[in-house]
């Protein structure tokens, strides 16, 4: 015997600002300040939302509709695990495949990082070896994803504590390769470059003048921590909890001569403080973003790379 | 050279497991303490989901011997890991695993509370749909008595020996009058929880209406789900008048129709 479903249709949904994120500064969007977007609509150029946060109904679900009609939105995941040696979790990525189509954000960002292993989410996006068997199971996942979601995602540095004895390819080539073979984005967090390259010795110069520049579609600039280890060393922990570090600052006004503005957000996840204290922080990356508008930097996407080399070694 | 799947693996016992395992592949003894970084990260990340789910849990017990508990829950499981990123899905298993943990054994009612600030959390976060009024529910019902309706997701039906609902309350409100009147040896009680257009409801049933609630949204035919109630007197008309409480409280949002001749069936 068969059963036939009869089910009411979903109520309609408003329409939907259409356009690009501007190339201006946005805030991560937190539960703690729902309210005030949702109440007073304060200025601030735009919005990115985890998108793991949002997959349920109800209330929160509600205040991100609400908002997404006032405000270009980028949906930023967790948990797809693009790094993991045993593939995609379908029954995630459908779910973040419907709240994109639902919501429609004007961009959608990943990490480059693994999270799931054996069907469990270890919760904290892990670093991966850099080997040739990684990076074809990244970019595998990377178009797994682009075909799903009908649309082309940006992928993000990670920060890490941890290097792989038999990792081959500097992160940085790793990313550029990704974002070469699948089409996908670049995701430059600016923060994340300084920790690691402060953790491992890398050349943060180094690291943004190697990313493909055309690629780049948005910077993350957020807050970290450092901590002294039994063994005498200092470890930099990207833990999203105080204001933007002066040197952070320092590498982003290299990162906007290098590609030009670019849309840019400020991260806060940990002791989240009141909203003007982000906006505050958003301030002061808008600042910069007009000095290099004025310096005539990027006005069309950003200075090619062996020009970015030249400037970078001038 | 480590295949990736072998580190991830290593990685996954080093974060989860009980103890810090010694070695993952590609990673030197110097690493560990690094590697310790994404265990707190991880571990913080599932306590806080937790916290976030069971807050009444958490004040009845303290924050020490929750988190204690947590670690616990995360370890021994089963369910102490999360499946998929979407965090509030974490916890449907923390209920069982407090009945059965030997340090809450002289909460007996803890596990039931947690039962409760677990169908809470589910109602917050189900999937939006319509809710459906009793007259669209008629017509698509059509009469007929093997009809199986569809609930709301948000709605969960829960019979506890403990009056959960009293103490969780009391203990959010931070009634403590309220929660000193709690009667821990009354008889069982029979909630609905569900979210309508105001938030999330807890209601006490009583029997008749609870069964018949519960038979209805566990999918049985209309038929089915009406054979004898417990109503005590049993009437017809109380059975009725239940199942038009049930359909006019806009806890569905279709109806299934068997159909023995489906469109495009190619024997039809």
């Amino acid at each position: 015997m068969s059963i036939d479903t009869l089910r009411a249709t979903p109520p309609g949904t408003s329409p939907i600002p259409a356009g690009a994120i501007p190339r201006a500064a946005g805030i991560g969007l937190r539960f703690p300040h729902h309210r005030r977007f949702m109440e007073e609509r304060p200025g601030v150029a735009w919005l990115e939302a985890h998108a793991e946060n949002y997959l349920g109904g109800g209330t929160v679900r509600h205040c991100l509709d609400a908002i997404r009609r006032d405000y270009p939105l980028s949906l930023h995941g967790v948990g797809l695990s693009l790094g993991s040696a045993e593939g995609l979790d379908e029954r995630h990525l459908q779910r973040i495949a419907a709240l994109v189509s639902e919501v429609q954000p004007q961009l959608v960002s990943e990490h480059l990082s693994w999270s799931v292993v054996g069907g469990h989410y270890l919760a904290d996006l892990l670093p991966l070896p850099m080997t040739e068997e990684a990076l074809g199971v990244v970019c595998r996942h990377v178009m797994q994803v682009q075909e799903q979601l009908g649309r082309r995602i940006l992928v993000e540095n990670p920060s890490t504590y941890v290097q792989f004895e038999h990792s081959s390819i500097p992160e940085w080539e790793f990313l550029a390769e990704v974002a070469r073979r699948t089409g996908c984005g670049v995701l430059c967090d600016v923060n994340n470059i300084y920790v690691s390259a402060c953790n491992h010795g890398w050349s943060a110069e180094t690291y943004l003048r190697s990313l493909p520049a055309a690629a780049i579609e948005e910077i993350h600039l957020a807050g970290h921590a450092t901590r002294a280890l039994d063994d005498g060393s200092v470890v930099r922990i990207d833990d999203h909890g105080s204001r933007v570090a002066p040197p952070v600052w320092g590498l982003y006004e290299q990162a906007l001569q290098l590609y030009g503005p670019k849309p840019t957000l400020i991260e806060w996840d940990t002791d989240i403080p009141a909203l003007e204290v982000l906006m505050d922080e958003a301030a002061h990356a808008q600042h910069l973003i007009e000095g290099v508008r004025l310096d005539g930097v990027g006005l069309e996407g950003g200075r090619r790379p062996e020009e970015a080399c030249h400037a970078g070694a001038a | 050279m480590p295949a990736l799947l072998e580190v991830q693996q290593a990685m996954s016992r080093c974060l989860l497991g009980g103890e810090m395992p010694t070695l993952v592949p590609g990673l030197d003894a110097a690493a560990l303490e690094r590697l310790s970084i994404y265990r707190n990260t991880c571990r913080s990340t599932l306590l806080n989901a937790l916290r976030l789910s069971f807050p009444a849990v958490q004040r009845l017990v303290g924050e020490e011997f929750f988190e204690g508990a947590v670690q616990c829950f995360i370890d021994e499981g089963p369910g102490g890991i999360p499946d998929s990123a979407w965090l509030y899905e974490y916890g449907g298993e923390f209920a069982a695993f407090l009945a059965s943990f030997p340090p809450a054994a002289g909460l007996p009612y803890l596990s039931d509370v947690a039962r409760l600030e677990w169908a809470v959390n589910r109602a917050l976060h189900a999937p939006d749909a319509e809710r459906l009024d009793v007259v669209h529910l008629a017509s698509l019902i059509g009469g007929r008595a093997d009809a199986r309706l569809i609930p709301h997701a948000s709605i969960c039906l829960l019979s506890l020996q403990y009056p959960a609902d009293r103490i969780w309350r009391a203990v959010l409100e931070e009634d403590d009058a309220a929660l000193a009147a709690v009667n821990l040896s009354a008889s069982p009680v029979r909630l609905l929880i569900e979210r309508d257009d105001t938030g999330v409801q807890v209601q006490r049933l009583h029997e008749a209406a609870w069964t018949l609630a519960k038979r209805l949204c566990a999918g049985l035919p209309l038929c089915e789900a009406l054979d004898s109630i417990p109503s005590g007197a049993g009437s017809r008309d109380t059975t009725a008048a239940l199942l038009a409480e049930q359909l006019s409280a806009r806890r569905f949002i279709g109806a299934r129709l068997p159909d023995c001749t489906p469109p495009g069936d190619p024997e039809s």
